[in-house]
């Protein structure tokens, strides 16, 4: 095992990440920007090193920096977690150049899956089923030809994407010459590659992707799926297994997919293969995420397992300490995604300072989260503020469980979250009886609103006798108030049994 | 102590008196009995008697900043906020009525009109990226592009004036903007 590693990233996965490596008695390094300077990470590791200023390009995604700051403190490897250079091959060559190891697969199979292209004819000769498209050509002409062979519906997806960006749903073929113009100008702007290429859009479908492991010594094992069908703008923001979808016979034809798909590139390390499920329960390769995944807290509380821990335990060389027939999955689980952006106004990110953040907490709950109170939530940044994770013995009680736990939640300040939304997501009807498809939320918020966007009168009762508990607000109180003694002190026991006897 | 604060178009006063060991405490018209016991860590705890509730507790979680106040229950969470100081007249010219501003802060792609410019309601005048994503602001209403207020690989900030549009859209009888 590695005594001392560098994180090449922020915010919660960072933290997520930092953690694995208290346990494991390994040494942390932080990298951060001037923007992130007092941010969680940045704390916890045990050293931390500014990398620049807050653009992700002059900080996070500025590898050679990175490199840098690995040598300077001597670090033996580099995680990437999620997102940044987490899947840049060039960066991970760069790594392994420079004589440390990179905790994630090699750069061949990286590039392979990247081309979203070149995996999907990858999939194709392993015969793992993709979904019908067209990437012969980058000509408006031909892909014109190419959709109507199709037939509309299609999806323009960037050859370099991921994360929905440079993906653009297309109805007829009127639309196609704009979707095509902004999808490549997005494409060329999030990955600086603009090349395109034609999905046929399936009607409903699931989203069901599976968790696989591969060692050096050759052995690839899958941990089984994760259904993430819940989704606004292509981007998941619910999360579940086991999927109420699948049953056994089906489970294990796509695990054994997966883990063909993944030694069709030599995979090794944690990586995710996603499937989309059609209506008559086909399932077709939708592409491979060569990281650890933002939802992998839910495979863990479900297997036992420490993805990160397995990470670095299969960097350091060693092999997959079980096999497949000993995993199983045990309860059920969810994720909810916590993103400072408002549900209201569609989605778009509603940014500021965290002045009070309560996390919840009890039986089965668990909160990975990047930030703290007094954060400010940054532009330059993803608006992801923490992952809810909760397991229960059945969906039932799972599903109970996050309800409770949204429901303690609470972020106050500048920042809009997406908290009340998700607790109308896992109460409405069609999430309940486990047949979300990925249109879910647009088929079913298309106008969202909070449930009590004014504030009820509770609410203004408890704003005023906040503000007249705690001084100094708004000018002294005066007449019968509570604010007669302990001036210096708001919290004082007088003060509060004044208001309340217990 | 009276408080008031701007909820939605209007003004909601609260007033708050102790009596006893707890409150008198009236939302417009309605007078609640509260007893209220307020932690450190911004944990408030009410129990209200009053319209529609008897002993009902509420827990929330409230968090002071300068002269507003956050109030968080059950997950959602509200920002009360003093009254805005009413407009009085017009706006007066420059980018009024018809300023389009950025929804979000972000960098400026292209900016698709010039001054003078007519443009129909629905029509891009500026591409926005943010957050890696691609955002058209566009005509809310017919009309003409008095100016342009940012430039293509500008950074801009939320709220910021992009374009100024004049609308040559029929108003109605007493628009208050005008």
């Amino acid at each position: 095992m590695f005594d001392k590693i560098l994180i090449a990233n922020r915010g919660e996965i960072a933290v997520r990440i930092i953690r694995a490596c208290q346990e494991l008695g390994v040494a942390t390094v932080a990298v951060h920007s001037q923007a992130d300077r007092e941010a969680l990470h940045t704390f916890l590791a045990d050293q931390a090193v500014e990398i620049g200023p807050p653009p992700p390009t002059e900080s996070y995604l500025d590898g050679a920096r990175i490199l840098e700051a690995a040598r300077r403190t001597g670090c033996q490897a580099i995680h990437p977690g999620y997102g940044f250079l987490a899947e840049n091959p060039a960066f991970a060559q760069a790594v392994q150049d420079a004589g440390l190891v990179f905790i994630g697969p090699d750069p061949e199979a990286m590039r392979v899956m990247g081309s979203k292209t070149a995996a999907r004819a990858a999939m194709q000769a392993a015969g793992v089923p993709v979904i019908p498209g067209f990437q012969e050509s980058q000509e408006d002409a031909a892909l014109l030809a190419a959709a109507q062979e199709l037939g509309f519906p299609v999806l323009v997806k960037a050859v370099a994407g991921g994360g929905g960006k440079g993906m653009r749903f297309v109805d007829g073929p009127a639309e196609l010459p704009q979707a095509l113009e902004s999808a490549r100008r997005e494409a060329q702007n999030a990955f600086g590659d603009p090349r395109i290429y034609l999905e046929k859009a399936l009607h409903r479908p699931r989203h069901v992707e599976f968790q696989i492991l591969g060692d050096r010594q050759g052995r690839v094992v899958h941990l089984f799926e994760r259904e993430c069908s819940v989704q606004r703008r292509h981007q998941k923001i619910v999360e579940e297994t086991p999927s109420p979808l699948l049953d056994q016979a089906l489970r294990q034809e796509m695990g054994q997919a997966a883990v063909a798909a993944a030694q069709a590139v030599g995979y090794v390390n944690a990586g995710t293969v996603e499937f989309l499920v059609d209506e008559e329960r086909r399932f077709h390769f939708l592409e491979m995420n060569t990281r650890l995944q933002v939802e992998h807290p839910i495979t863990e509380m479900v297997t036992g397992l420490d993805l990160v821990k397995l990470q670095l335990r299969i960097a350091a060389g060693e092999p997959i300490p079980f096999r497949q027939e000993e995993l199983s999955q045990r309860g059920h689980a969810l994720e909810c995604r916590i993103y400072a952006e408002d549900p209201a106004q569609g989605f778009l990110p509603a940014l500021g300072r965290v002045l009070r953040l309560v996390e919840p907490t009890g039986p089965g709950v668990r909160v990975d989260s990047g930030i703290t109170s007094g954060d400010e939530v940054s532009r330059f940044y993803d608006p992801m503020l923490a992952k809810l994770i909760v397991l229960g013995q059945d969906r039932a009680e799972a599903l109970a469980r996050m309800q409770r736990a949204l429901q303690e939640y609470a972020v106050l300040g500048e920042v809009i979250t997406n908290i009340p939304f998700l607790q109308d997501v896992i109460a409405h009807p069609v999430f309940q009886r486990g047949e979300a498809t990925t249109d879910f939320v647009e088929r079913h918020f298309p106008a969202w609103q909070p449930p009590s966007p004014e504030p009820p009168d509770e609410v203004l009762v408890a704003g005023a006798l906040a503000q007249l508990l705690a001084p100094g607000v708004s000018g002294p109180p005066g007449g019968a108030t509570a604010a007669r003694e302990d001036e210096g002190d708001p919290y004082s026991p007088w003060r509060r049994l004044q208001g309340f006897r217990l | 102590m009276k408080f008031d604060y701007q909820v939605g178009d209007q003004v909601q006063s609260v007033a708050a008196e102790q009596e006893g060991e707890g409150f008198r405490v009236t939302v417009g018209e309605r007078v609640y009995r509260v007893r209220a016991s307020l932690r450190p860590d911004g944990r408030l705890l009410l129990e209200m008697t009053g319209p529609g509730m008897a002993n009902r507790r509420w827990q929330f979680t409230v968090a002071l900043e300068g002269s507003r106040v956050h109030v968080g229950m059950g997950g959602q969470s509200w920002r009360l906020e003093p009254p805005r100081p009413r407009r009085r007249g017009s706006r007066g010219a420059g980018p009024g009525s018809g300023g389009l501003t950025a929804s979000m802060p972000g960098l400026v792609l292209d900016v698709l009109v010039a001054p003078g410019d007519a443009v129909k309601r629905g029509e891009t005048l500026v591409l926005l990226e943010a957050m890696k994503m691609e955002l058209r602001i566009t005509a809310p209403q017919d009309g003409v592009v008095e100016q342009v207020l940012c430039q293509a690989g500008q950074t801009v900030e939320r709220g910021a004036p992009l374009v100024a549009v004049r609308s040559t859209e029929v108003l109605e009888e007493g628009d208050p903007e005008r």
